[in-house]
């Protein structure tokens, strides 16, 4: 997997001005974007989904232009085939955990998507019993499953996730990090990972991309033998 | 008795067909006016709100004007396909259509507004296409407000008055609702006929307002 991002944009929130510069390539399967809230993390992974159009730049991903300012291509979030999990899971309140499941399976308005594939992940994803429920009767964990369930199912070619433990309490954090390594591995599927947690870091990051406000401060490759050391080097945590 | 029937039945049936006009028309606008933003769409919006501020009158004449014989689609139709509308009750639907219109476009559009875009940007991210991204997302979340402005109009249509006189005028088992028809015993000194419509005007207003309360207790 290669994943070549240049992108510029200026964005205005109410009566601020906020300018986007960033640039980085990576070939890991495992990218971790670090840095404080308000850097511009989640408007790059947006732009990368294609839910935001930049200024100018390019987006390529493993040889497929997603984004180009020069030549005009701009392909549709539907197109891109990514995927991406909120920060808040972005489950549909209305649809039960299987039909949130089967969304992006089914083929016409109506619902009915195939049922085999939709009862394999509900079980891959330890969310069987589940099927009939609706998002507002899970817990933070199981929201997180179903949105994760939903977003692989369409095997997509890489899978964004902005702030993926943020929403859950601190004693279930350290279970899913290692419930993502392993989603990641077994489905082979690249992820680059958002969060401002440097415990996050340490778990997941091949690559380092370290923000600051709007702008790349520095990447670097991680070395597995001796990840948390070089982790708390770059971090400034001593 | 059965008489009384007549009007209130022509009335039923002008208020299902401008209602299912306006809430077609009304969502369709509400939607094209909230995502797309273009030079004009506040004046349209504004357009789009006016029946419910203006004197029904007033948009009875400004129906006259183009729908009339000589009027710019009036006379259209009556060249091409034959059809024209005074005095009839298509002439009526059209009326109560353009008066209780805000209401649904007004609702659509609020309700359509407050989906969380997050769900809209998640559909499109998970493949849907903009048609998709409507009919399973942004409806089925927006239905309250939807229904609520749908149930609304049909009440505003049931009891149109001005537009509907100055279009369609008031025959009877033709084009004279039970509005009117109240309004012509009133002025006949017909009160045992002006009761009993009155009432049964009154009984059907509650039972829909009961109806669509019941509905709306719904959950998904």
């Amino acid at each position: 997997m290669k994943l070549d991002v240049q992108l510029r944009m200026r964005l205005k929130a109410e009566d601020r001005l906020f300018q986007l510069e960033v640039a980085f390539q990576s070939a890991k399967s495992l990218i971790v974007i670090f840095g404080p809230s308000g850097a511009g993390k989640s408007v790059t992974i947006q732009a990368i989904a294609g839910l935001i159009k930049p200024d100018s730049g390019r987006i390529v991903l493993d040889g497929r232009v997603l984004f180009d300012s020069k030549s005009a291509v701009n392909l549709a979030a539907r197109e891109r085939n990514v995927g991406y999990v909120f920060q808040d899971y972005a489950l549909f309140p209305h649809l039960s955990v299987a039909q949130n499941v089967a969304f992006p399976l089914e083929q016409s308005l109506r619902n009915g998507a195939s049922g085999a594939a939709v009862e394999e992940f509900l079980a891959k994803f330890d969310l069987a019993d589940l099927g009939t429920s609706y998002p507002r009767q899970l817990s933070g964990g199981q929201r997180q499953r179903v949105a994760l369930a939903r977003a692989l199912i369409r095997k997509p070619d890489i899978l964004l996730l902005d702030e993926p433990l943020a929403a859950l309490d601190p004693v279930l954090r350290g279970k899913t990090r290692g419930e993502l390594l392993k989603l990641q591995q077994s489905f082979a599927v690249p992820m680059v990972v958002i969060t401002h947690d440097p415990a996050d870091v340490e778990a997941f990051a091949e690559d380092l991309i370290v923000f600051d406000i709007g702008k790349v401060a520095q990447q670097i490759s991680i070395d597995s033998n001796r990840r948390a050391s070089q982790v708390r080097e770059v971090l400034g945590l001593g | 008795m059965t008489d009384a029937l007549v009007p209130l039945l022509l009335t039923l049936k002008i208020a299902v067909a401008a209602t299912a006009i306006v809430l077609f028309a009304g969502v369709a606008c509400a939607y094209l006016l909230g995502r797309y933003s273009f030079w004009g769409s506040q004046i349209i919006d504004a357009i789009c709100t006016l029946p419910m501020v203006m004197p029904p009158t007033v948009l009875g004449y400004y129906l006259l004007v183009v729908f009339g014989r000589r009027g710019w689609i009036g006379a259209w139709l009556e060249e091409s396909l034959g059809i024209h509308l005074i005095f009839t009750w298509q002439g009526a639907v059209i009326a109560s259509a353009a008066v209780a219109f805000p209401l649904v476009y007004r609702a659509a559009r609020a309700s359509l507004g407050s989906v969380d875009h997050h769900l809209e940007n998640a559909a499109r991210v998970l493949g849907a296409g903009e048609a998709k991204v409507f009919f399973r997302v942004s409806l089925p979340l927006a239905w309250r407000g939807v229904f609520a402005g749908t149930m609304l109009a049909f009440a505003r249509a049931m009891g149109e008055f001005g537009a509907t006189l100055m279009i369609a005028g008031s025959i009877p088992g033709k084009t004279q609702t039970i509005s009117i028809a109240i309004y012509e015993a009133v002025q006949a000194g017909q009160d045992s006929v002006a009761n009993f419509l009155v009432l049964l005007a009154s009984l059907v207003c509650v039972c829909i307002l009961a109806a669509s309360g019941k509905f709306l207790q719904r959950q998904f």
